[in-house]
């Protein structure tokens, strides 16, 4: 009821404006639940002033009785509002004074949920895969206990080149039983992969170009200290299509290195001799550590060799029956946890294989 | 191999330009250089200056000391002329050119020189032997230099007071480059620098008998040395190597031994081709013989060791007895000693991958030996020879017969090669201009006919076997135009990248168990053969007979594993004996087995050959809480019901449904198993799919875990793969609201909880839309040998809200099915 209805209603009815004026001040001094209740009852209960007010009204004179019952029900609608404004303030103030007192330690520890982790060979794999399928790629696999043929012979590597002597390689000792007896003393065929090239041979093998292929997974070299491990994990990618050139490799593995490494980051490629790939290169991406001026950790070269790559050698193409004169291609590898200790600063390739909780939840 | 900068600059053009530069030239053209070395005294100029040529001018006995001299040294006007120098050594005169240090020079070993009083006489510098320029070992006495050297000349214009050494990283198709001329080469092909002729000036005289009257050569196995070349050198005077021979092959890393073999050596490092020489006079029968030794015959090596031959060994020999072991090493029989005075020189040329079987035959490999076995140009062996011997006339006081014995004699030369300057733009993907093309192989010594429009002639020059073919030709464009000329371009093709379905379920398994808190680990494939051995898994299993290695590194990694559980066993063991808390891990990789071979393709193998099958296999191991005690609230202990939900929680992650049954007969094959903590887990339409239980805690014990419960699953990777990934269908959420019932029933403890929801399942009819044990109690409140398990049944249906009736008959349904199947009653 604003002052303009207050005033005509003091004017017309000025019983029912006190009893309105009263009320109203009744409400609102009530300073707790109780009290509102008491007011209420006292306000507009059936022995209130108002109710008796209103009660009176058939013996009124009858020109007065619409005006008066009017203002009456507006009164009571008004105050019975008023009641409940002022219950819902009320209350909201005991609720704050009650959450004044519920006051926690926020410093202590946050409810734990248990976090495996990955292991960071397996997340460094997955990065690059993601990489090259966004490339267009397919991930290939293949055996590790493998043929001598797939891993060197159709890779063009020569019957005496030193990888494949019993220092470098870890030769298997086959099932004989299932061999006939001229085979048993050729026991040079069955061999722990050196690399994973095998799998691009499979593949191309069993696929005419387009190939655009990653493989991945352990490969094996007889060597062992801070740098080497026997079992160690290796990426290499394969692309034979019409019209690949050097430049291709060259700009598919610095897209790679940005990816991996960072957008900032550059390569650069040397020449190098690889039996399976001519022209052979190594690509070095610039050392993160020093920006390339020259730390310890890039052997003051400003540069980290990061992969051996080049182009498909024809001698490979005839072991699969592709024709050098049509298609080409480029291929490159790298060592997944020496990618993994470049980005992540990891001293020691061993720290992959001790297996230390410690370690793997790091990743 | 360490090549250093004064002696490389001596074969090509570089004045002006640095060490570094040269090195960028290298290892951008394919001669990866690992390092610069500074070798000798500190480089600074002032440090240089204060190393001069002198001359003795007087040289008396100190006053006060026996052992030492008193000398004055004239070291030039500029130096201050004439100093005072006390001297230990004995071995020069008055009137000798000498190497001087003056007072504040820091020498090669870091000592700084000062002028001082040695017993009452002032010295003031020093007068050096090889040793203190760093040259050799140890020197007896001083450096006497020649006398035509300027006296007050900086040292440094003679010898190298400092050198730099390039470290090489040489490549194994590249056997020209493992010879300072061969560099020299590169580094002018790759600059455009000009190159000088070929160090192989022959002697300024001869005389004597000709070579061929004192020594014959035959060829008996011309496979293993197409090229011997051999000659004489009459009346040499062995004794120690001038300084500057010296400190070459010091700074090329290796030790200078007197000045015969020092010339051998030289010669070898300057221009690649490997010699030896023999005692003219311990060759018996004035014949050297090449021929495979016979099966057990030995030689006496110059290491004094007794070596055994086998028949495909190469060896040089007299007419009684084999004299060197071919291109490897020597023996004691034939070897020049300090009375030698004749010399049989030998060039040759040895097979390649014989002397590298003979290097893993024999355990030795040398400087010669390893450029013997990249394969050497038949065609140095006359340089080398003249080489060599003008360098014995001048420094040993030799004089060379005339003539030399060739047997083998020149090889043919190589064939011409097809070349396209097009093809190589093609596959370089950045032009290069032809007649830039032509340059760059013409400055590699190949020779260019040119032929036709599209395309020239090309002869490689004989040093060069790793030219054979057209790609080879273009490799070397592209390598010394420079890969750096290359744009960054992509492939422009159009195939779609995608993981493959097992791919896919590899990373969703991974992604699910790191979920559950589980760490991934990878542990090595191989193993020892006795890993298995507390597993006590039943004889002629096939995990029994792994894939065995014939050359392992060491027992334990000397088998490949058959099961992932003993590798992860040693993880847990190994995370305890570091103090980490006991770690829950798994693992995905292959194990190999031979029960399903798989044949080699024919092209691929010899017949028969076969290779064992490598199934991906899944294996988790749990052996402590998955979440920690914290003030929270304690962490829940491991137990089998952990491990299994593990599982659950791997295969509903690729959308399997798992079924557990108890292991029943299958148990003897998993001994190694808690017998009532164990389960065979399938799911449909997979089919069987592992198991999983408690490992016994003796084979636990065994393993070195001693206090923890361990848990483990393993599954088959294989067969989870091709029933994964479904699509799954669409259930409607359904219009009207589930009703839920909770029913607590009493059975005996043998009745499998999963067969009492089953039945509940069934009994109730299609509105039940689950059952749920969400209780177990066994205590006083049930008989002694019966549990009480409370059910949640959800009901629904999806035409109408349920009203009592249909509640109370489902549930009506249920509990007289469960009486009747299992003499349930309800609590």
């Amino acid at each position: 009821m604003d002052d303009a209805q207050l005033q005509e209603l003091k004017q017309r009815a000025p019983g029912l404006a006190a009893i309105y004026r009263t009320g109203r001040d009744t409400i609102l001094r009530a300073h707790d639940l109780a009290t509102l209740e008491q007011a209420r009852i006292q306000v507009l209960g059936r022995k209130s002033p108002l109710t008796e007010f209103l009660r009176a009204i058939p013996g009124l004179p009858a020109d007065e009785r619409p005006l008066v019952g009017k203002g009456g029900n507006l009164i009571r609608k008004e105050l019975d509002a008023l009641v409940e404004e002022r219950e819902a303030e009320l209350k909201r103030e005991a609720l704050s004074a009650s959450l004044a007192h519920e006051r926690i330690d926020v410093t202590l520890p946050g409810q734990s949920f248990p976090a495996g982790h990955e292991h960071l060979i397996t997340q460094t794999m997955r990065e690059v895969e993601d990489i090259f399928i966004g490339l267009g790629y397919s991930i290939a696999e293949g055996p590790e206990v493998e043929l001598d043929y797939y891993n060197f012979t159709a890779l063009n590597t020569p019957p005496s080149h030193p990888a494949r002597s019993a220092h470098d390689t870890f030769w298997i000792v086959e099932q004989r039983e299932t061999m006939p007896e001229a085979v048993l003393d050729a026991d040079r065929g069955v061999l722990l992969r050196t690399h994973t090239s095998p799998v691009q041979v499979r593949v191309m093998e069993r696929q005419k170009p387009p190939v655009y292929v990653l493989c991945l997974g352990k490969v094996y070299r007889r060597d062992s200290d801070a740098t080497h491990t026997p079992m160690f994990h290796q990426v290499e990618g394969l692309v034979v299509d019409e019209g690949i050139t050097l430049a291709d490799l060259k700009g598919t593995v610095a897209h790679f290195a940005r990816r991996f490494f960072g957008p900032d980051r550059t390569i650069r490629v040397r020449p190098h001799f690889f039996p399976f790939t001519e022209p052979s290169i190594e690509v070095d991406v610039d050392c993160g550590l020093c920006g390339g001026k020259g730390c310890r950790s890039c052997k003051h070269s400003g540069w980290l060799e990061i992969m051996g790559a080049g182009m498909v050698d024809p001698a490979v193409y005839d072991f699969v029956d592709y024709d050098p004169e049509r298609v080409s291609g480029f291929a490159f590898g790298m060592g997944v946890e020496r990618m993994a200790m470049l980005k992540h600063g990891i001293p020691d390739l061993r720290l992959f294989y001790e297996n230390d909780v410690r370690f793997l939840r790091q990743f | 191999m360490r090549v250093p900068f004064s002696w490389i600059k001596e074969y090509v053009a570089w004045e002006g330009n640095t060490v570094e530069e040269m090195a960028e030239v290298l290892t951008m053209s394919g001669t990866e250089v690992e390092g610069i070395h500074w070798v000798g005294a500190p480089r600074d100029p002032e440090n240089l200056a204060r190393f001069v040529v002198g001359k003795v001018l007087t040289k008396e006995k100190h006053p006060n000391a026996d052992k030492l001299n008193l000398c004055t040294v004239e070291v030039g006007e500029g130096n201050g002329g004439v100093r005072q120098i006390v001297c230990g050594a004995h071995n020069f005169e008055a009137g000798a050119t000498v190497p001087v240090s003056l007072s504040g020079a820091v020498l090669e070993n870091g000592l700084k020189l000062r002028k001082a009083n040695l017993r009452g006489v002032e010295s003031d510098g020093m007068i050096l032997s090889e040793q203190e320029l760093g040259y050799e070992q140890k020197s007896p006495g001083i450096a006497v230099l020649p006398d035509e050297w300027t006296v007050g000349a900086p040292l440094q214009d003679y010898l190298p007071v400092s050198e730099a050494v390039l470290e090489l990283e040489l490549t194994s198709n590249r056997p020209d480059c493992f010879s300072i001329y061969g560099i020299a080469r590169e580094v002018a092909a790759a600059a455009r620098v000009e190159l000088a002729p070929p160090p192989v000036a022959p002697p300024a005289a001869f005389g004597g008998a000709p070579a061929a009257e004192v020594v014959q050569v035959e060829i008996a196995d011309p496979d293993l040395c197409p090229r011997y070349g051999a000659t004489v050198v009459r009346g040499v005077t062995i004794e120690d190597s001038p300084a500057w021979l010296k400190a070459r092959l010091t700074h090329a890393g290796m030790r200078p031994i007197n000045n015969v073999v020092d010339v051998t050596n030289y010669v070898m490092l300057a221009y690649g081709q490997p010699l030896h020489a023999f005692d003219a006079g311990k060759i018996r029968g004035g014949k050297l013989i090449v021929r495979r030794a016979s099966a057990g015959e030995r030689i006496v090596t110059l290491d004094g060791v007794q070596r055994t031959l086998d028949d495909e060994m190469l060896v040089i020999a007299d007419v009684e007895r084999p004299l060197v072991i071919a291109g490897v090493f020597g023996s004691q029989d034939a070897e020049i000693d300090e009375h030698t005075t004749d010399l049989v020189l030998e060039a040759a040329t040895f097979s390649g991958p014989s002397i590298l079987r003979t290097e893993l035959h024999t355990g030795i490999r040398s400087e010669a030996s390893n450029r013997f076995e990249k394969g050497i140009d038949p065609n140095l062996v006359p340089g080398a020879l003249d080489f060599a011997d003008r360098l014995f006339a001048e420094l040993c006081g030799g004089t060379v017969a005339p003539g030399m014995v060739d047997a083998g004699g020149a090889p043919p030369a190589p064939a011409p090669l097809r070349y396209r300057p097009a093809r190589a733009d093609a596959l370089l993907g950045y032009e290069v201009p032809s007649a830039e093309q032509a340059g760059i192989l013409r400055r590699l010594e190949c020779e260019i006919y040119e032929s036709d429009a599209g395309g020239w002639t090309v002869t490689p020059p004989t040093f060069r076997p790793d030219l054979t073919r057209e790609v080879d030709l273009i490799e070397e464009v592209g390598r010394i135009a420079g890969y750096g000329r290359a744009p960054e371009t992509l492939p422009r093709h159009a195939t779609a990248g995608a993981l493959t379905v097992p791919q896919q379920v590899r990373r969703a398994v991974r992604r699910a168990l790191a979920g559950c808190g589980l760490h991934e680990v990878i542990t090595y494939t191989f193993i020892g053969p006795d890993a298995l051995a507390p597993l006590g898994l039943p004889e002629g299993d096939v995990r029994l007979d792994p894939v065995r290695l014939s050359n392992p590194m060491s027992v334990e990694q000397s088998v490949m594993r058959t099961m992932l559980l003993p590798g992860l066993l040693k993880a847990v063991k190994d995370n305890i004996d570091k103090l980490n808390d006991p770690p829950n891990l798994f693992e995905i990789g292959n194990v190999y087995l031979w029960d399903e071979p798989v044949p080699a393709p024919e092209h691929a193998a010899e017949p028969g050959a076969m290779l064992p099958s490598e199934p991906e296999a899944l294996a988790i191991v749990l052996s402590g809480p998955i979440g920690s005690d914290e003030w929270t609230g304690a962490g829940r202990p491991t137990d089998f019901y952990t491990l299994k939900g593990c599982v659950d929680r791997l295969l509903s992650s690729v959308g399997l449904t798992a079924d557990y049954a108890p292991l029943g007969e299958e148990a003897a094959r998993f001994p190694y198993l808690h017998p009532g903590k164990s389960a065979r887990v399938s799911a449909h339409p997979a089919g069987d799919l592992g198991v999983l239980g408690q490992v016994r805690p003796d084979v636990a014990a065994a393993y070195g875990i001693e206090d923890q419960a361990v848990y483990t699953a393993s599954l088959s990777m294989d067969r989870i793969a091709p029933a994964a990934l479904r699509t799954t269908a669409f259930e409607d959420l359904g219009a009207y609201p589930p009703a839920t019932q909770d029913l607590a029933v009493v059975v005996s403890r043998d009745v499998p909880a999963a067969a009492v929801v089953e039945q509940s399942r069934r009994a109730g009819g299609k509105l039940v839309r689950s059952v749920r044990v969400f209780d177990v109690y066994e205590g006083d409140q049930v008989p002694a040998d019966k549990r009480s398990l409370a059910l949640r049944v959800v009901m629904r249906s999806p035409e109408r809200t349920l009203n009592d009736k249909d509640i109370s008959g489902v549930r009506a349904k249920i509990i007289k099915a469960l009486e009747r199947e299992f003499q349930a009653t309800l609590r």
